[in-house]
């Protein structure tokens, strides 16, 4: 002891009673892990192997992320329950980790799936940013297509709509120059387990980005039906609609019905209004179409978040919708400094979040079972989503989306 | 050696008290975020050369003022810049909603109001000159006025563009039949949606009450489905 006094100041005395007392709750906080994941490693929902992942290099862009114990089970080992990801900032998605109340799943979800590569979801928005490094490869590119030719090789009408459209300017750059679009994006599918950034719901994706809101967010609902009909029309199977105001509009109705006809499924934001949507629709979350999902907010502890509008019989199910961490473009634009928004991630509050975790369950599901229609979809999220009292009246059945229980 | 012992015995306790806390809490939560800053720092070096321009602004008049209503500010500010805030992936407790454009700052074109009711209802309707693609833009809202404070409050507003309008066609008629119907009343063509599931047809549209005028002309019109306002919305 007397080679180690120099660590003990002699000053430092503490009465026995004490020193049990700290030994005990040493010991009983560190054997009391409460609402970790149960994998094969027995580790928190990020591991210190994953948090020091590779960083990509010029060299190697996309390393191989570090593989988790999780991931590389024995031959004798059950298959895992939960399956998290290895990018840095995964543990800032308190929407999809483990320490919230809300809690969807997804972890649970990715043990089956986390592939959408298959299902092309298209983000009807002010646009994305193609070149974040945590969605580029996860943006869709028409096949049918050839670049910067200067005709319409697909004879859709639209020329060199090589990755989406630009319904704003009528061009083939959708890029983002707001940053609403960028962050849905991410949501739905940031690519997940690659040693970068976040992880979107699903890890591979192909997004369509149609951009008709504006740099100001603001759009028009002509734009959006042309939108909805050019999304149907390339073969999405999951339209996410983070927007709304206005009234009633036959022509946007029509444009939905489309869509349903298609077999596609769009998904709409309840609004942000803190108002009864039964007592006033807000569109195009109120329309009464078979293949209509309306999303409402709830926050960490499962509660209806204080902006969200709400609908007893009209909005259907509750997503996570605030303190969501999520992509946004890389490149500060002016809508980002006005709204103080950080390059590259960011947190966003709204029903627009909520709608694009349905989104991309909807295409996580689908592309687990490819037989699913938009309706059987759609019946499925809705029956195997938890039962929350709080959202009693506020949400249809009380709903709250859980990932795991749509895919199993 | 016996004070020595009790001493070794505490300090011992004071170490495990801590790593317990710590290993409650989570370990990578110390540990993640200096590996994180340094990993997306080199990330954006990459991107920010590899980075799209961004669209040129719209053209139709002048430049949109943003004039939003305030954010409610529901932590503690940061004082970090944007992107150190994203970099640094720190929650600096800012949450925000997207901002919804008002258009406050638009220039009036026109403008009209109904008179109180007995209720203190009353409708606004305002034509502003904007920087939307089309750049007329119809604001119309719906007031209550308390007599006894004079305080006038917004209870419903919607916006759409002033000078066109969506529009369809019944079963069997086509793109020339719709001009020919159309374009002796007044009206032109601006636009054709998805290959002639509506149109978008315009009108003078610099009055406030010319929309009203419009629709309800055009539904007297055989041929015609309907006709109906191409409403502005927003991310939400």
């Amino acid at each position: 002891m007397g080679r180690l006094s120099f660590l003990i100041p002699n000053s430092v005395q503490l009465p026995m009673q004490t020193c049990v007392c700290l030994i005990l709750t040493g010991a009983l906080l560190s054997g009391c892990k409460m609402d970790r994941t149960t994998s094969l490693s027995g580790a928190s929902s990020l591991t210190i192997n994953q948090a020091l992942a590779p960083l990509p290099t010029s060299a190697n862009p996309s390393p191989t992320p570090s593989i988790s114990p999780s991931t590389t089970p024995s031959p004798t080992a059950s298959p895992p329950t939960s399956l998290s990801a290895n990018d840095p900032l995964f543990s800032q998605q308190v929407d999809l980790f483990q320490n919230s109340t809300a809690h969807i799943h997804v972890k649970e979800a990715w043990a089956l799936q986390t592939d959408c590569s298959g299902v092309p979801v298209a983000v009807l928005d002010s646009g994305v940013d193609m070149a974040h490094p945590d969605l580029a490869a996860n943006i869709y590119t028409n096949p049918h297509e050839i670049a910067g030719n200067g005709h319409d090789d697909d004879s859709n009408g639209y020329v060199d709509d090589v990755h989406g459209w630009n319904f704003v300017a009528s061009n083939n750059n959708p890029t983002d120059d707001h940053y609403h679009g960028t962050h849905v994006s991410g949501t739905i599918g940031a690519i997940g387990n690659n040693g970068i950034g976040i992880a979107g719901i699903c890890w591979k994706a192909q997004i369509v980005p149609l951009k008709f809101l504006d740099q100001t967010g603001s759009g028009l609902n002509s734009d959006a039906i042309k939108a909805i009909y050019y999304a149907v029309d390339l073969g999405v199977k999951v339209i996410n609609a983070s927007f709304g105001g206005g009234g009633y509009d036959a022509a946007f109705k029509a444009a939905i019905d489309y869509a349903a006809a298609h077999d596609v499924l769009f998904i709409a934001a309840a609004g942000n209004d803190g108002a009864d949507n039964d007592a006033t629709p807000f569109y195009p979350a109120g329309y009464a179409s078979t293949n209509l999902i309306s999303v409402a907010s709830v926050d960490a502890i499962d509660a209806i978040s204080s902006f969200s509008n709400f609908g007893a019989t009209s909005v259907l199910i509750a997503a996570p919708g605030e303190n969501i961490y999520s992509t946004t473009p890389t490149v500060q634009n002016a809508g980002m400094t006005a709204d103080h928004i950080a390059a590259s991630y960011d947190r966003l509050n709204g029903t627009s979040m909520a709608a694009p975790h349905i989104a991309g369950v909807a295409a996580l599901y689908k592309a687990f079972d490819p037989s699913q229609t938009a309706a059987s979809i759609k019946a499925q999220i809705l029956s195997r989503a938890d039962v929350i009292s709080g959202l009693n009246g506020k949400v249809v059945g009380s709903r709250r989306l859980n990932a795991r229980a749509t895919l199993h | 050696m016996k004070k020595n012992w009790k001493t070794g015995l505490g300090f011992f306790s004071v170490i495990l008290a801590v790593f317990g806390v710590l290993d409650w809490y989570g370990w990578d939560q110390l540990i993640v975020s200096k590996e994180v800053h340094s990993g997306l720092t080199k990330a954006q070096s990459g991107l920010k050369t590899a980075a799209q321009a961004p669209l040129s602004p719209l053209g139709g008049g002048a430049p949109l003022a943003k004039v939003s209503k305030p954010v409610p500010n529901r932590g503690v500010a940061s004082t970090q810049s944007p992107n150190e805030a994203g970099a640094n992936e720190a929650n600096s407790g800012i949450f925000r909603e997207p901002r919804i454009e008002t258009f406050e700052s638009a220039p009036v074109v026109s403008a009209s109001e109904t008179v109180p009711d007995q209720e203190g209802r009353f409708t606004r309707v305002r034509v502003l000159k904007t920087g939307m693609k089309y750049p007329l833009v119809r604001v119309e809202e719906k007031w209550v006025r308390d007599f006894a404070t004079g305080q006038d409050q917004v209870t419903h507003r919607v916006e759409m563009i002033a000078d066109h309008l969506i529009l369809k066609l019944d079963p069997g008629y086509t793109a020339e039949d719709l001009v020919r119907v159309v374009v002796p009343l007044g009206f032109e063509v601006r636009a054709t949606i998805s290959g002639g599931r509506a149109y978008l047809v315009s009108f003078n549209g610099h009055e406030p009450m010319a929309l009203e005028k419009a629709a309800a002309q055009l539904k007297a019109t055989q041929g015609i489905s309907y006709s109906e306002p191409d409403y502005i919305v927003h991310a939400n």
